[in-house]
């Protein structure tokens, strides 16, 4: 018999509650797997299986960078890997007609890291709150966009790129990314500082971390890495059909690293993946059920507004 | 006793902010002018399009004084404004009742917001972001393109006027005089004191949750009275027409003394800045700046200016 | 209910956590008079004044006026009663000017909208009865810390309350402001019978305009003296109390032969000032000196000591080793070798992180930010250390979180202690520590003494007698009085903290 008392320490064990953040997405995600099957036969075939896992690298790139900059804490966010992808869409499309592959990457990556630093310096050093300074970057790079392929339609994918966007490249790629993130956050200095400064920031003040320059690298990593899902997402559709395509993929990255567990100083990329899959997995639903672009904005609403119930409370004036 | 009654009024319509800003905007206009004499000509069509965001702006300037954000504004602008067209095209609501709608579109939007910044203490940066893809999914469900046309007696509003009033100089009044009311209201006070201090407010029996929701209830109002100009402007219902005033809207209320911390900004600045931003676009345009760089353009000036003024006030 | 009582306290008690900062505290106030509230540092005189302004919920206890029990579930409510306070840390909005300071949530309206002639009127005439001369237009932002406290005190006063708590009200303020102050508070006792409670650390004040003083220690009422029929000696006996059982018939002992402190000072500071908590200080402090600060709370010692490491900016010059340095952060600090441990221990562990991890962030920044962890190494450092403090814990890999106060605290000293500093800053790590802890903090410290510096805070001095060398006196920023060798006793060491006087 288990007593009252064992079950509660069980409970309250930090070790069970980062265990139960990390694996609750992935139930979920099984559970929504069993429900596409009753929906939809074939779900499961593992050729469906398969377009999940690539559907879901885009959103999961994306992911990755949104998990480092939420585990900064502190209100913290990056709404702007997705106009990343946007705009990294277009300059391939444009750059690919007439430039190698590893040249086209090495651009976006630049564009990436560039506007990603800007998002750090923004924010550390001009003191603007990171909502505000990131949805002005994604502005910016939505603007550049359009600038750059002077409104007209910029290109299709290569061969190349259709390639790499298929499985198993693309799943291969998602997988060593995930690694090396995951090997960064947990094994590395780095990784600590990230959640030293999550955990506690008037302690890591008072530790000597750089907390400015940690800031900026992890949002321009942020920033890559969105750049480089916009690759990915042309290999998907082939032609950027307008300007703009992928900015609501920002907000699904904020809530796919939620649903994760990831919130300041705590959770890791594995519960993140397992919300990406479930994202992705929604949105398929949302596909195969016709459900338009504006009721799946209101979902996205929705969901953000009940977790943050759960997570995102102020605290009383009173004690 | 005189002089401290007009050094106070001085402080209440906190004049030197007042004047940079009143600086900002003739600038703009004045460059304007320069670099296109025919400016002048639509200067007035040009000044209506700044309405609706002076009164976005001062929707936004209401709330950052209490220290919080709100980021769908333009989100419920533009509920507001297809709500409204779509009652008036599919079901025949063209009366007064055309505006009253609007007006309690935005008051609800507010006050949804208002519950669960207010009331729920939930963080507003995220809570307004998620809310604004709530309102303009809505939109997108009600109407998925845009669709018109507003009934004709308010399209002539626009056209003619109110007793001969042009609508731009109503709209400017209207803003202007509610922001008095407003400021010289005694619950401003408690808005500045709970954004400046929430704990001394609280010290001082002020509720500072239940003087945050009156904030985005306030706000609602004023989101629904830009949505009548807006409505007035496009004559139409356009579910995507909200998307770029938020951050604008921020802006103005930024470049009218309000600071994220809250407990300060002045109305009169936000909506000089409204009108002054709403000129820089038309500068931009006329510039001869093509039009696929305009929005890059836009952005960038936009980080410019916001880096100016958080670099000056030293960033807090 | 006695004849001219007016207010009784009853039982009141509040814990934060595990800290009982008020506990079962029950006295009378009579109406008319001025009672001192007296205590050292962590008595609970602050908390009180919260508990019955509204501003805290009681966990237990209640609050009566004239025989009726008080409902008091905000500060809203305690101002109807006539309960008002001027608070120690300010209470007032700095975007909002004087005027509507004073007259926050209670100003005149004419049909809504703000009176300005009847809110100039009221205050005009109350700031003149007080001979107060502050623009009343001027933003409170833009005031000195004299002329906020002054607007503070005035704040408390506008709605002519009937128990007004004055927290430190005279640390701001000239001599001549003090007197002002004084003579008001007997003007309105006497005028319109005030119970007014009076917390100052400038014992002499209390004793010169009080009837009674009101003791407290460790969150309990010791006792009510009449101060017409005691001495001020008597009375810091109470707030001192007891010597505690362990540290009773406390003998000095000269330190083992320790090298003396021959050639440089490891740091040496000159005329250190810092904002207006630090007046011009100097000391020197040589290799395995364990420098004790003494004093009441907030006198500057914690304001000295962060500055040092950093975290405060500050005027005058420190050297380290012969050589002038300027620490402009805690980065500069801990390059420059000098580590810092705060009382606070949420200011410098991570709780979420294991125990091993927080030991050896400092190093692994020096290691660099794209070095791997070496996580055997860190282990069996950890595992040193452990032994070494007697952390108690499972294992090196156990979150900060599940530890007790001392535990953590202990954790946060390795930290330090991993980077092998040369000066060692601690600001009072020993607060609500356990005594075992306590004990085994002090031995490691004695013994690693060896070959640093070290400027040790504690706001229960008598704790660190057994490892110091000397004890300097913090009064007012200002260092007033050394104790070394026979004079190192806890008893003289309280009664300079509290009189303020080298004598």
């Amino acid at each position: 018999m288990i007593s009252r008392l064992n079950v509660n320490k069980l409970f309250e064990s930090i070790k069970f509650r980062t265990y139960m953040r990390l694996v609750t997405p992935y139930i979920v995600f099984s559970v929504l797997l069993v429900v596409g099957q009753i929906i939809s036969p074939g779900y499961l075939s593992p050729g469906h299986l398969q377009s999940i896992l690539v559907l879901a690298v885009p959103l999961g790139l994306m992911t990755i960078g949104e998990t480092m900059v939420l585990l900064l804490g502190g209100n913290e966010i990056d709404i702007s890997v997705g106009d990343q992808a946007s705009c990294a869409m277009v300059i391939s499309a444009l750059l690919l007609q007439s430039h190698p592959l590893w040249l086209v990457i090495l651009v976006i990556l630049a564009q990436g890291l560039l506007f990603g630093a800007l998002n750090g310096v923004g924010t550390r050093y001009l003191k603007i709150p990171a909502l505000i300074m990131t949805y002005i970057t994604g502005r910016l790079l939505y603007g550049l966009s359009i600038a750059i392929t002077k409104g007209t339609a910029p290109g299709i994918a290569t061969k190349e790129v259709i390639e790499l966007s298929s499985f198993p490249t693309i799943t291969i790629i998602w997988l060593l990314l995930s690694i090396v993130v995951i090997v960064i956050l947990s094994k590395t200095v780095l990784g600590r500082c990230i959640y030293a400064i999550g955990d506690n920031p008037i302690a890591a003040h008072n530790s000597g971390i750089p907390m400015n320059l940690i800031a900026v690298i992890v949002y321009s990593l942020s920033g890559a890495l969105g750049a480089l899902s916009g690759l990915f997402l042309l290999g998907f559709i082939l032609i950027p059909s307008r300007y703009g395509f992928a900015s609501g993929y920002s907000l699904q990255a904020v809530v796919a690293a939620i649903l994760g567990g990831v919130s300041a100083g705590r959770g890791n990329y594995i519960g993140a993946v397992g919300g990406v899959l479930v994202l992705t997995v929604l949105d398929s639903f949302f596909t195969i059920f016709n459900i338009p672009e504006a009721e799946r904005m209101m979902l996205y609403g929705i969901t953000l507004a009940i977790i943050l119930l759960v997570y995102g409370r102020r605290e009383k004036l009173r004690k | 006793m005189k002089n401290t009654k007009l050094q106070l009024i001085k402080e209440y319509i906190n004049l030197k902010i007042m004047l940079t800003s009143i600086g900002f905007m003739l600038g703009i206009i004045i460059l304007n002018v320069i670099v296109n004499p025919r400016t002048l000509m639509y200067i007035d069509s040009i000044t209506l399009l700044a309405v609706p965001l002076a009164f976005l702006g001062l929707a936004e300037l209401i709330v950052l004084v209490t220290g919080e954000v709100d980021m769908s504004v333009g989100a419920g602008l533009t509920l507001a404004n297809v709500v409204s067209v779509y009652a008036y095209l599919y079901h025949g609501i063209g009366d007064y009742r055309f505006i009253l709608l609007h007006l309690i579109i935005g008051l609800a939007v507010g006050i949804v917001n208002g519950i669960i910044v207010g009331l729920l203490r939930v963080n507003s940066f995220l809570g307004t972001l998620a809310t604004s893809s709530i309102w303009s999914g809505l939109a997108l469900v009600i109407l998925n393109k845009p669709e018109g046309p507003i009934p004709n007696w308010y399209y002539r509003l626009f056209m003619d006027g109110l007793w001969g009033i042009p609508m731009v100089i109503i709209g400017l009044l209207a803003s202007l005089l509610i922001w008095l009311y407003f400021r010289f209201n005694k619950i401003s006070l408690h808005f500045y004191a709970s954004g400046s201090n929430p704990y001394s407010a609280f010290i001082a029996g002020i509720n500072v949750n239940l003087i945050k929701f009156i904030a985005f209830t306030l706000n609602g109002l004023f989101v629904g009275l830009a949505a009548l100009f807006m409505t007035g402007i496009i004559a139409s219902g356009d579910p995507k027409i909200g998307i770029p005033y938020t951050l604008t809207a921020i802006l103005a209320a930024i470049i009218g003394g309000a600071r994220f911390t809250g407990g300060v900004g002045d109305g009169v600045a936000t909506i000089c800045a409204a009108i002054g931003l709403t000129f820089m676009r038309n500068l931009i345009f006329s510039l001869g700046v093509p039009f696929y760089q305009q929005d890059l353009v836009y952005s960038a000036v936009v980080l410019g200016l916001l880096a100016v003024v958080m670099y000056l006030r030293g960033g807090r | 209910m006695n004849m001219g009582e007016m207010w009784r306290l009853e039982g009141l008690t509040k814990s934060f956590g595990p800290i009982k900062a008020v506990e079962d505290f029950t006295c009378s106030l009579e109406e008319g008079r001025i009672y001192g509230l007296v205590g050292g540092n962590g008595a609970g005189k602050s908390t009180l004044v919260r508990l019955v302004t509204g501003v805290l919920k009681p966990d237990r206890g209640r609050i009566l006026k004239e025989g009726k029990e008080l409902v008091i579930r905000s500060p809203k409510d305690a101002r109807r009663y006539g309960i008002a306070a001027a608070y120690q840390e300010f209470s007032l909005v700095p975007d909002l000017p004087v005027i509507n300071n004073l007259l926050l949530n209670i100003e005149p309206t004419k049909l809504g909208f703000i009176d300005i002639d009847r809110m100039i009127y009221k205050v005009a005439e109350f700031m003149d009865k007080l001979g107060v001369n502050i623009p009343l237009d001027k933003l409170v932002r833009e005031l000195s810390p004299s002329e906020k406290q002054v607007v503070e005190i005035a704040k408390s006063l506008i709605l002519e309350p009937q128990l007004l708590f004055l927290d430190e009200p005279t640390n701001y303020l000239s001599e001549e402001q003090r007197e002002e102050l004084f003579k008001t508070m007997i003007e309105i006792k006497n005028n319109a019978r005030t119970t007014i409670v009076f917390i100052s650390h400038r014992i002499e004040e209390v004793f010169r305009v009080s009837d009674q003083a009101i003791v407290l220690r460790n969150g309990r009422l010791v006792d009510i003296y009449d101060l017409g029929k005691v001495s001020m000696d008597e009375v810091v006996k109470a707030m001192v109390g007891e010597l505690a059982e362990e540290f009773r018939g406390y003998k000095y002992v000269p330190k083992a032969a320790v090298e003396a402190v021959s050639g440089k000072p490891v740091i040496s500071v000159r005329n250190l000032s810092v904002n207006d908590k630090v007046k011009d200080v100097s000391l020197d402090v040589g290799r395995g000196e364990i420098v004790g600060l003494a004093g009441l709370l907030g006198q500057g010692q914690s304001e000295f000591l962060r500055a040092i490491y950093g975290l405060l900016p500050y005027e005058g010059a420190i050297s380290l080793e012969g050589r002038d340095v300027k620490i402009n952060s805690p980065r500069d600090a801990l390059k420059h070798g000098i580590v810092y441990v705060s009382g606070d221990t949420l200011e410098g562990v991570f709780l979420l992180r294991s125990i091993r991890e927080n030991i050896s962030l400092i190093l692994n920044l020096w290691r660099g930010l794209h070095k791997p962890v070496l996580s055997k190494l860190e282990k069996e450092h950890a595992v040193k250390m452990i032994k070494k403090l007697n952390i108690a814990c499972r294992d090196p890999d156990q979150p900060v979180l599940y530890l007790s106060g001392g535990n953590r605290q202990k954790v946060y000293l390795a930290r330090g202690l991993t980077v092998n500093p040369k000066v060692l800053l601690l600001d009072d790590p020993l607060k609500g520590v356990d005594i075992r802890a306590k004990k085994e903090i002090l031995n490691i410290v004695k013994e690693l003494a060896g070959d640093k510096a070290v400027l040790f805070f504690s706001s229960d001095i008598k704790e660190l007698l057994p490892i110091v060398d000397r004890v300097l006196v913090f009064f007012e920023g200002r260092i007033i009085r050394e104790f070394k060798g026979e004079e190192l006793r806890e008893d003289l060491i309280m009664e300079a903290s509290i009189k303020g006087t080298a004598g």
